[in-house]
């Protein structure tokens, strides 16, 4: 399975993160928000990580553009983090491209990974 | 606060806080980056106005109670995110048609208003309580004024590593350093003291530039082909531009008039009076915007009421200029826009040509952001040291710690100071109860 990490703060965190929680089951490059967008858009690449001060600005802007806005969730913006249950489900309802805070990656990733790798 | 309240400033926060009431309102300019590319969903009729109501106030309500606030009260000045994305929620609560953007625009003049009035009250209120704190705010961001220089070299970290970016880190130290010594001149019997970290931040910038500019094109160069389909939504963008240049033109006057900042840092650096130095800080952030800003305006159609930011720089430079500088910086900001709006047709077919700058902006913002979270913290915490010294530093560590661990967690940034504003207020009840003693001095 293909991950592209795009938006903007800590790829590389961001990729550490989700090649430790990816269980040797996925393959993770770091792009700009625009070729990892692109990426998605061509079915290069299966699931889009970004993160940003909102969550959803630089995180998440170019995927809504050019992936469109059914495929994104913010599973946490400034003030709100989704319940485990909230982001489970939003994997299962088929998103593809999360954006979230990037002090919030270590409790998200782990999360959407775990239930990518149960599909 | 450091603006007055007069006919003029009701006004123009009234004119500013109404047209970007109605740029939402009319689906031609929204402040929040990631709220942009949601309208051609809604466009297309796959979103309807309610969930593009409920997608603003979710990303925007939290930031301006957590942020905005805060922020202002312990600057001084209204951080421009407390009205604009205020005014994206007014905005997209009213339906597009008939008298509702009316509505719509006499909400959004409203809001400006009340926010007028509101903090200067708030301010008042903190000033009558018995241990008088707000004297202290001002050491939030401290920090921001001796070490914002900073950022072009964590910028170059991320970029090109950590060998060009400490080559930065100790070329900016040097700047600042051999400025502060041997940066006076004697000319004419005038001294001219040059701005160390003025210097500084010059010099980081022009850096981080260089660097941007060596790097070479990526293998997989097809954006500018996958731009080329939204030609579309520059030509709806174009179309608004004579009312984007007024709002340009009211953004600019409202920041001359010491109403709004663009951020945190240069609102520091004006709420101190370098405004040489908060202009240089507002252009690296332009850097850092227009990727971000034209990019989402390209794929979406829908513009920012304050453009990429540039408006903001004459803009400060134009302070205290009298009844001329006013009337500079409204034409300037206006001019500003229309360019802007005219260049986005190149940006998106020029996304290919300079890989490096898009990566800068990205850099700069992520090295901002990075920079300010960090500073505005330590700076709550001396704050807060200033205002209670025996617990200070306590309670302001506890809650950058108690709010990682929330749930519902606030930006990191907006820990200093509200760190530094809850501690006045827990002294003054302390105080009531007996546990706190006004030291006289």
């Amino acid at each position: 399975m293909k991950i592209v990490v795009g938006g903007q703060m800590d790829k590389q965190i961001l990729a550490n993160l989700i090649t430790k929680y990816g269980c040797g089951r996925v393959e993770v490059s770091i792009k700009s928000d625009i070729e990892a967008a692109l990426a998605i858009q061509t079915n290069q690449a299966q699931y889009y990580f970004g993160a940003c001060a909102t969550g959803a600005g630089g995180a998440l802007a170019m995927a809504i553009g050019l992936v469109g806005p059914q495929h994104c969730v913010s599973i946490s913006i400034p003030g709100k983090i989704m319940q485990e249950e909230e982001i489970r489900s939003a994997v299962r309802n088929g998103k593809k491209c999360f954006g979230f805070v990037n002090y919030d990656a270590d409790k998200v990733i782990p999360v959407v990974l775990d239930e990518i790798l149960k599909k | 606060m450091l603006f007055s309240i007069n006919a003029l400033t009701i006004i123009v926060m009234a004119a500013l806080g109404g047209i970007c009431a109605y740029l939402a309102n009319q689906n031609i300019a929204v402040f929040h980056d990631g709220l942009r590319p949601m309208f051609p969903a809604y466009f297309s009729k796959a979103m309807d106005r309610k969930t593009l109501f409920a997608t603003s106030f979710a990303l925007s309500f939290g930031l301006v109670i957590g942020f905005g606030l805060p922020t202002s009260i312990a600057g001084k000045i209204i951080i421009v995110h407390t009205i604009m994305l205020a005014t994206d929620i007014i905005g997209t609560m009213f339906s597009e048609n008939g008298n509702s953007k009316w509505y719509a625009t006499a909400v959004g003049a409203l809001f400006g208003i009340v926010l007028l009035f509101g903090m200067q009250a708030i301010i008042d209120a903190l000033k009558i309580l018995p241990i008088d704190f707000t004297g202290s705010l001002g050491t939030v961001g401290s920090l921001i004024i001796l070490a914002f220089s900073v950022f072009p070299a964590i910028a170059v970290a991320y970029q090109a590593g950590i060998v060009s970016g400490g080559t930065v880190l100790v070329l900016i130290m040097l700047v600042k350093q051999i400025t502060m010594l041997y940066g006076k001149f004697v000319v004419n019997g005038v001294t001219i003291a040059l701005n160390s970290d003025g210097m500084a931040l010059l010099v980081g910038i022009v850096a981080m530039i260089v660097v941007a500019a060596r790097q070479k094109r990526t293998e997989d160069g097809n954006a500018a082909t996958a731009f080329a389909v939204f030609s579309k939504n520059i030509d709806r963008i174009k179309k608004n531009m004579l009312i984007l240049a007024f709002s340009g033109g009211i953004v600019a006057l409202a920041t001359t008039l010491l109403l709004i900042a663009e951020g945190p840092a240069s609102l520091t650096l004006t709420a101190e009076g370098q405004y040489a130095q908060a202009a240089i800080v507002a252009l690296g952030r332009t850097l850092g915007f227009i990727p971000l800003v034209m990019t989402t305006a390209i794929v979406s159609g829908v513009y920012s009421p304050a453009g990429t930011k540039l408006i903001h720089v004459p803009a400060i430079l134009f302070i205290n200029m009298g009844v001329m500088g006013m009337a500079g910086s409204f034409v300037t900001g206006a001019l500003i826009m229309v360019v802007e709006v005219l260049l986005l047709g190149f940006i998106a077919q020029g996304m290919d040509k300079f890989p490096g700058m898009k990566d800068l902006g990205d850099n700069t913002r992520t090295a901002m952001s990075k920079v300010l979270d960090l500073a505005l913290l330590v700076g709550g915490m001396l704050a807060a040291n200033a205002i209670a010294p025996s617990i200070g530093y306590i309670w302001v560590i506890g809650l950058y710690f108690l709010n990682q661990a929330s749930k519902k967690p606030l930006s990191t940034m907006a820990i200093g100071p509200i760190g530094a504003i809850t501690m006045g207020i827990l002294v003054n009840i302390l105080h009531l109860i007996g546990l706190f003693p006004i030291v006289v001095k």
